[in-house]
């Protein structure tokens, strides 16, 4: 990274128009940063720019643009747009595309924060002197003089806490980012804050929905964006018996149990997909349960490395409760997660998160 | 506040204050008469050198270049149904291009050398029985390239394949006669030489008849009917006309003004010595345009930077939201997305002094 003269004064804040980022610059301008609003333009789908030309269509489109424009304006911060289009095409949706293609289901948000805001973003902030980049994330980061190091906390609105998608950052990342929205007890709180500016509450949805494709069609995306077609293939239960024919296995996650294109007079869950094969896996309901999981590409937050044995609790998805479990450490920057109770569709390359109460411990991509 | 510099001409230019004065007048005066207005046509004309039948009015210098073009194509015959433009181009040029090469014309896209200049043998070769049309730019807008339009010209008369130039960049920054130059036709624009904004205009060569009778048809302030004149934007036509006029009496001492100051900052900035590399120096460049590129900045950032120490410059590729895209000039003259990401334009114009440069090479030593 380069080196600039950094202002710990001087804040930039990734501005998508909605509610969050909107009150996040607002705060921080309260505290009396000095606060430059930024909206990232990340990614131009020109299918749906031309036939969803209407649409809200997601953070990337142009109304956003104008929204942030607006709410900065209001606030009283200079504001900007800004090219990432590269980096997010490069780290973000060849990602997302490579994982389909090798079976897997991709978590798009969680490489964006490590690649293309709190590094791409931040290196944009360091160039313009601040020492800050900012977004509406509901986490908590602190330095904990203890153990010198950056933690992060869940969120005080634990409904919205988004630690999830942020355990991967660096020390050298988390020391940059403020979050302002950590510390508010209920995005209702928040969006009181947010009614004194022109922002769009309603119409916005939760962005929790993958932000470049905003017809949520990601078969259709996969489609127009990669040489992945449907292949046909075989379904197999566990013992490699034929059960019959799917349309493709970009089609499946594991855990589903919808919308598999065939019926079997009980109902039957994918367990598992081998790209290599083209086939997909199904199997009955308890089949879909299991104590344990290998996670590789491992970060940890709270220390360094891993030890020995640990106790703490696991989420194996965004929207899962975290579930008590223990970690071993492997060669090659992995770990071992033996869970004391079986969860249900852990799904490779989904992240599995390690919380110890609401402190982040860190996490890995589940194998 | 701090007064702003601005070192943005190349996108825009200030109405000088005379001719806002007469636009201003002109509104006042509701009935403008019709002599008012052909004698602003008189002014354009004048500036362009040429007659005053060959002008045509349109809305802007994108207007004119997607008018003309669209309508030459319409009147090639099928077996012309090849066009030529080159990969520098304006995008109002070459986004009409691309749509006609959607549309089943064979489209030779020249290349440029490091330098920005089209290779005259590659365009030698290009150039064959089936060529109908061939468009390019005199100077470029980001890099400032003069391009051989009368190499191009005279090759291409010889041929009879009618020749566009996208003159936007070039009135009034070069002393020139169009009706003496090899072309059939040129754009250009008021709001870059000192007029209103939303005012454009089109030589057509007297010899290309047809073509202007097609092009006045459908274009506004034509002259075929005086009862057009009183719907139609008047006061900006004569306010065109003002800055054209006004143009054409100061143009030798403009162009060595913008020559003098190019060479001072083209000086100051080698004087930095801050590694910062000058894009595209060519002798007979644009003299009021400089392209270069930062040692390790961003050009956004850069931008942002001297925005917020009150510098307009520009790196002339923005997209629709304002964001900064990689250049498809500057990525044309063979540099890398991640150093075409670092290159700013700095464009100097009639108000531009030392002392504003003076002052933006002090904001830039603190950026490099």
């Amino acid at each position: 990274m380069n080196h600039y003269n950094l202002d710990k004064n001087k804040v930039v804040v990734g501005m998508s128009g909605g509610v969050d980022s909107t009150v996040a610059a607002y705060q921080l301008k309260a505290m009396g940063y000095e606060v430059i609003g930024v909206n990232m333009r990340l990614w131009q789908d020109d299918f749906l720019s031309e036939s969803h030309f209407m649409n809200d269509g997601g953070c990337c489109s142009l109304s956003s643009v104008e929204d942030a424009r607006r709410v900065c304006m209001q606030i009283g911060i200079p504001f900007y747009a800004l090219d990432f289009k590269t980096v997010f095409k490069e780290t973000v949706v060849d990602y997302f595309i490579d994982e389909y293609k090798h079976g897997r289901t991709p978590n798009p948000c969680i490489a964006c924060n490590k690649y293309v805001k709190f590094d791409a973003l931040l290196e944009k902030a360091h160039q313009l002197g601040a020492y800050y980049v900012a977004t509406g994330h509901y986490a908590k980061i602190y330095h904990d003089d203890l153990t010198d190091r950056y933690l992060v906390e869940q969120s005080n609105a634990i409904l919205k806490d988004q630690t999830y998608a942020i355990y991967n950052l660096t020390q050298d990342q988390l020391k940059h980012i403020l979050m302002p929205l950590g510390e508010f007890e209920s995005k209702e709180a928040v969006r009181q804050i947010a009614s004194r500016f022109d922002v769009q509450i309603s119409e916005k949805s939760d962005s929790q929905e993958i932000c470049f494709i905003p017809d949520q069609d990601y078969v259709g995306f996969l489609k127009r964006n990669s040489d992945i077609e449907d292949k046909q293939g075989n379904f197999i239960d566990s013992e490699g018996n034929v059960l019959g024919t799917h349309l493709g296995i970009v089609n499946f996650t594991v855990g589903q149990r919808k919308g598999l294109g065939v019926t079997f007079g009980k109902p039957m869950y994918v367990v598992a997909i081998d790209a290599d094969q083209n086939q997909v896996v199904l199997g009955e309901g308890d089949a879909v349960f299991s104590d344990h999981l290998i996670a590789d590409k491992v970060n940890f937050i709270l220390f360094d490395q891993l030890e020995g044995p640990y106790a703490c609790e696991a989420k194996i998805r965004y929207s899962a409760k975290p579930a008590k479990c223990t970690l071993y450490p492997l060669p090659n920057n992995e770990v071992k997660v033996v869970f004391d109770m079986p969860q249900r569709a852990i799904t490779p390359g989904q992240a599995v998160v390690f919380y110890e109460g609401k402190k982040l411990v860190g996490g890995g991509t589940i194998k | 506040m701090k007064k702003r510099i601005f070192l943005d001409y190349a996108a825009t230019t200030p109405v000088r204050a005379e001719v806002a004065d007469v636009i201003i007048g002109a509104y006042r005066d509701i009935e403008t008469v019709w002599h008012e207005i052909q004698v602003a046509k008189t002014k354009i004309a004048t500036l362009m050198g040429c007659d005053d039948n060959d002008i045509c009015i349109t809305n802007c210098g994108s207007e004119s270049n997607n008018v003309l073009i669209k309508t030459i194509v319409r009147s090639l015959p099928q077996d012309k149904n090849h066009i030529i433009t080159s990969e520098i181009e304006h995008p109002s040029v070459l986004n009409v291009f691309k749509q006609l090469e959607r549309d089943g014309f064979k489209v030779s896209y020249l290349k440029v050398d490091a330098n920005g200049v089209i290779n005259l043998d590659a365009f030698y070769r290009c150039v064959n029985e089936k060529t109908g049309f061939v468009s390019t730019m005199f100077y470029n807008n980001e890099i400032g390239t003069r391009q051989p339009i009368e190499i191009m010209g005279s090759y291409l008369r010889a041929r009879q394949i009618f020749f566009h130039v996208d003159g936007v960049q070039a009135v009034y920054n070069e002393s020139f006669k169009v009706s003496e130059l090899p072309i059939d036709a040129m754009s250009f624009s008021a709001h870059k030489l000192y007029g209103p904004k939303g005012m454009g205009g089109l030589y057509v060569a007297p010899k290309a008849e047809s073509i202007k009778r097609d092009l006045i048809a459908c274009l506004p302030y034509s002259t075929r009917s005086k009862a057009f004149v009183f719907s139609e934007n008047t006061p900006y036509l004569i306010g065109f006309g003002s800055a054209c006029a006004l143009a054409f009496e100061d143009r030798e001492t403009h162009i060595k003004h913008l020559r003098t100051l190019k060479q001072y900052l083209i000086q100051a900035i080698e004087n930095l010595n801050a590694d910062i590399q000058i894009n595209a120096m060519n002798s007979d460049n644009h003299p009021g345009i400089v392209n270069f590129m930062l040692p390790k900045m961003d050009a956004d950032s850069a931008m942002i930077n001297l925005d917020m120490m009150g510098f307009a410059v520009s790196t002339g590729s923005a997209c629709s939201s304002g964001a900064i895209s990689a250049s498809h000039v500057l990525m044309a003259i063979g540099l890398k997305e991640k150093e075409a990401k670092r290159c700013l334009r700095i464009s100097l114009g009639h108000f531009t002094t030392e002392e504003d440069i003076d002052e933006f090479i002090s904001a830039l030593r603190v950026l490099v």
